[in-house]
């Protein structure tokens, strides 16, 4: 809700794009970034016209802007009993922790007072876990001997936190992140482990933070493309799947990468407060990783799928994520099927260039009870309207993002093989098409008479061949809506750019040299691609390049930049000859 | 004169028994979620309510946003000790709901239903998506008891998704689960689980008979309701009349060992008369609410009856399920309804 105000808010405020500032140094240009932040927030934000929210009151009550009225506007977040989840929580703590020297004892007491009365909703999910124990680890550690909402002390509130932090940090670095990718919910992660690196008494604990931050950073950093997060994500909402550049991430691109604009109409935007005031610094090395795309370069990533509570095999089955990255575009997938619920974004084409709607991407709408069953514990038959109460278009047709029993894709470099199935598709579930997302904003655009969709966006190109559908198109202010209908859908999608491929005229024609073939009783794809290698795609996961068997077994980082073996809980990230080794097994970091 | 003041009687006498309340029983709602949650958001208030007026007022009390699923009060407490499983873990109240602690911590999550063992208080169980966990001290620690039920051994997690749980009458030391893949038993109060019956179908509820310890009922996802005359042994279906075959809470008749109740997803509320041979099910009085979450029948007065419904709150029947009024909690889905 605090989200939805902020939005509402800056809907009404022209003009407060904060100009991206270019420096040799990179600290010193994440300096310029980070006071820019800083001084938009609590500089321009008006509290007389606008509503605030606890990371803005954050600011205003650190440097004492408009400080009466901020204490107002606190009263007025925190007086309600029934705010209280995760998300309020970690806010609150971490306004008491920035702001305290400035606080009024009063006010030091009354956010004291509110955890010790209000009770405090922990969620179902990775992220909700995550900032709810980092709120109580901090809570507990700065009033200690206290009696809290839940009855525990500070001692076992302490003690649970720190555990669950730990078991997270476990896994996460053992068999890959749960809400891994994600352009929403990154911002649910790095700020609150800010928190915890700026303000964890135990030094043990602030170098978990900060090692944390740099691995999830890093994985940002891999797939970073001016101010876009590339690629298969877990988690992201549908209208800012087809617009990347508002994502939730991009605030922290801005800050710790740069080449992007700060944007203040992202949703969320003000959770950058915290990273914006901490004291981590990234280490350059990450910077170079998301900056430097000088030469092309593939990356391989092993995470895990949330928890599956029931229905599955396993509690945790693997996700493969594929990123192949240039300076004028990235391509990116997971393998298909359902790895995450709900926001599922499957694959993309992210192009470089800096202005709205930069993306392609396929999904099929897909919505079933089953599907939500795996995933929460509710009745099956109510879940799918409980999720579309809070989730708005989880049963519409239309949606851009979805997770799909019946999508599979097989990736090599620029080209993408993603392949539909919904003859395996059961009477109560929805939808048996699929949505393909073409942006209007591009310089060319055409079907030809191989029946490739084929587009230039900037120095990016693709061309996208349909199998196996009947196709029908309709045209939106925004994008070309590919709608296709069939019982078995194949895409052969081919990427390229101004990197690879020189001028688009020859990218184009290249096109039809390559030879497809679709087989749609044995629902095989073959496929002869641009850059000359074979694919032959078997649904659902007979992948084969160049005649030999495809494996989905890789590491959980595999790439020029970043390196990690399953179970080894350790990073290796590269950059032109330096290294910087995390070692979660002593929580060591070395570089050299 | 005297057949006059014997019709008066009759009358009076049908009359309390029609709008009596009961004073000396609470009844508790535990509510899942009101109609417009969302998480992250301000929230209607959710969790347990107590209505001590046989449901003519409603009493938040304890948490208001955990997503509570079930309850369980400690046998002889006089409402003084309750749990409640949610999905911040199992809270405990140790005075009558004024204060409540949670008493499990970060491992244990989304608890759906917690039960007392009725000849040893401090042995508690709780079935979770994530398996059964148990305390031997009243809920100071728990442990993982899932040998028996977990993905590796039976290849699924939803043998792991524990919906629901019950302690056998006839022999306390044997506990029935009802998971997403069956229903499982076992006999060292689960210490080690295997597979009673129903493998691949969707258990919802399982309820023991307290005319007959041999007779147990399970309502499903999909496939309606199953029948036990053996303790779990051999099952058969028992959907006559049944039109929606998914069952989320069964009820017996405290007196008569015949009448049994159901409800479920879209069935509105179901009445056996003959111990689950058929069933006769109407949505009446229930104001389009027909999707039922819990029953209660009162322990004394087998006419009062308490519903729990998917959003539309609470409904009591104050004549054997004849007829159903609104009975408050606007927008709730009560996941669970208890008299004390």
């Amino acid at each position: 809700m605090i989200f939805l105000i902020i939005i509402i808010a800056f809907s009404f405020v022209n003009d407060i794009t904060v100009a991206n500032f270019k420096h040799k140094d990179y600290l010193s240009e994440f300096e310029l970034r980070r006071n820019a932040i800083i001084s938009f927030y609590s500089d321009s934000f008006n509290l007389s016209q606008y509503k605030p929210d606890l990371f803005i009151l954050t600011l205003k009550l650190k440097f004492k802007k408009d400080f009466e009225n901020s204490l107002k506007w606190l009263d007025s977040l925190i007086e309600n009993p029934e705010v209280g989840d995760m998300f309020f929580a970690y806010h609150l703590i971490g306004l008491y922790k920035h702001s305290k020297e400035n606080l009024p004892q009063e006010y030091r007491n009354k956010i004291k007072d509110t955890f010790k009365r209000r009770t405090i909703y922990r969620g179902d999910t990775e992220n909700h876990w995550l900032m709810y124990y980092i709120a109580w680890y901090l809570i507990s550690q700065e009033w200690k001997n206290e009696i809290w909402s839940n009855l525990k002390t500070s001692d076992e509130n302490l003690r649970e936190a720190e555990e669950y932090i730990n078991f997270w940090i476990d896994k996460t670095v053992t068999f890959g992140q749960m809400e891994f990718d994600s352009p929403t919910y990154i911002i649910t992660y790095v700020p609150p482990l800010c928190l915890l690196y700026d303000f964890s008494e135990d030094t043990l604990m602030k170098t978990k933070a900060q090692m944390m931050i740099e691995y999830i950073l890093s994985d940002y950093a891999v797939e970073y493309l001016s101010g876009c997060y590339c690629g298969g994500h877990s988690r992201d909402y549908p209208e800012l799947a087809i617009n990347p550049r508002h994502s939730q991430s991009q605030p922290l691109g801005y800050l710790y990468f740069g080449e992007t604009n700060f944007n203040p109409h992202v949703k969320g935007a003000t959770n950058i407060i915290f990273c914006a005031l901490s004291k981590f610094r990234l280490p350059d090395i990450i910077y170079h990783i998301a900056t430097d795309r000088e030469s092309p370069y593939e990356h391989r990533e092993r995470k895990r799928v949330r928890n599956i509570i029931r229905f599955g095999r396993e509690r945790n089955p693997p996700v493969y994520k594929y990123t192949y990255i240039t300076q004028d575009y990235c391509i990116g997938s997971l393998q298909g099927g359902i790895l995450q619920p709900i926001q599922q974004h499957s694959w993309d084409i992210t192009f470089s260039d800096s202005s709205d709607y930069n993306t392609v991407f396929s999904v099929h709408p897909y919505f079933s009870e089953i599907e939500l069953a795996m995933f929460f514990p509710e009745e099956m038959k109510i879940l799918p309207e409980l999720v579309d109460r809070a989730h708005k278009v989880y049963k519409n047709p239309n949606k851009w993002s979805s997770s799909s029993p019946y999508e599979r894709l097989f990736q090599y470099k620029g080209t993408l093989i993603v392949m539909y199935d919904f003859t395996l598709m059961k009477s109560w579930e929805r939808y048996s098409h699929i949505n393909i997302f073409i942006p209007r904003m591009l310089e060319h655009f055409e079907i030809d008479t191989l029946k490739w969709i084929i587009g230039k966006r900037g120095n990016g190109y693709f061309g996208i061949r349909i199998f196996g559908g009947k196709l029908s198109l309709m045209i939106d202010s925004i994008s070309y809506n590919l709608r296709v209908y069939g019982d078995r859908i194949c895409l052969i999608v081919e990427s390229g750019g101004k990197v690879d491929f020189g001028n688009f005229d020859f990218f184009r024609s290249s096109l039809r040299d390559c030879i497809s073939e679709f087989d749609s009783v044995n629902f095989i794809a073959r496929h002869r691609s641009l850059r000359g290698f074979e694919m032959l795609f078997k649904y659902p996961e007979g992948r084969f390049l160049n005649g030999k068997k495809y494996e989905l077994n890789w590491n959980l980082f595999d790439g020029p930049y970043l390196n990690s073996e399953v179970g080894s809980k350790v990073l290796k990230i590269s950059w032109q000859g330096k290294e910087r080794i995390l070692d979660f097994n002593k929580f060591e970091i070395f570089e050299k | 004169m005297f057949v006059l003041k014997l019709t008066l009687l009759i009358l009076l006498a049908f009359n309390f028994s029609a709008n009596q309340y009961h004073p000396s029983r609470k009844i508790y709602a535990v509510v899942l979620v009101n109609r417009k949650l969302v998480v992250g958001a301000k929230n209607p208030t959710s969790g347990l309510f107590i209505s001590k007026d046989a449901g003519k007022t409603w009493e938040h009390i304890g948490w208001p946003n955990i997503k509570a699923n079930s309850i369980a009060i400690e046998p002889d407490s006089k409402g003084k000790i309750i749990y409640l499983a949610a999905g911040n873990g199992v809270l405990k109240s140790n005075d009558s709901g004024k204060t409540w602690k949670v008493i499990t911590d970060w491992r244990i999550t989304e608890v759906l239903k917690v039960l007392i063992n009725p000849e040893n208080k401090n042995k508690v169980f709780i079935a979770t998506p994530y398996g059964v966990f148990k305390s031997i001290d009243s809920g100071l620690t728990w442990e993982e008891k899932n040998i028996g039920i977990r993905p590796e051994e039976t290849g699924t997690t939803s043998s792991t998704f524990v919906s629901s749980i019950l302690i056998d009458r006839k022999n306390k030391k044997r506990i029935l689960i009802g998971t997403e893949n069956g229903i499982y038993e076992s006999l060292n109060e689960g210490e080690q689980w295997k597979v009673l019956g129903l493998i691949g179908v969707g258990i919802r509820t399982i309820v023991q008979s307290p005319h007959n310890l041999n007779f147990i009922l399970a309502g499903t996802e999909n496939d309606g309701i199953f029948k036990s005359n053996d303790g779990g042994k051999t099952w058969e279906k028992a959907n006559v009349g049944l039109k929606k075959l998914t069952i989320y809470a069964i009820a017996f008749d405290p007196r008569n060992s015949k009448i049994i109740y159901a409800g479920g997803y879209e069935t509105g509320i179901c009445r056996s008369d003959d111990e689950g041979k058929s069933w006769v099910c109407s949505a009446e009085g229930l104001d389009g609410f027909n999707s039922i979450h819990s029953i209660a029948v009162h322990p004394e007065d087998s006419n009062f009856i308490v519903a729990g419904t998917v959003d539309g709150g609470v409904y009591i029947s104050r004549d054997g399920g004849k007829t159903w009024n609104f009975s408050g909690l606007e927008g709730a889905t009560v996941w669970t309804v208890t008299i004390e």
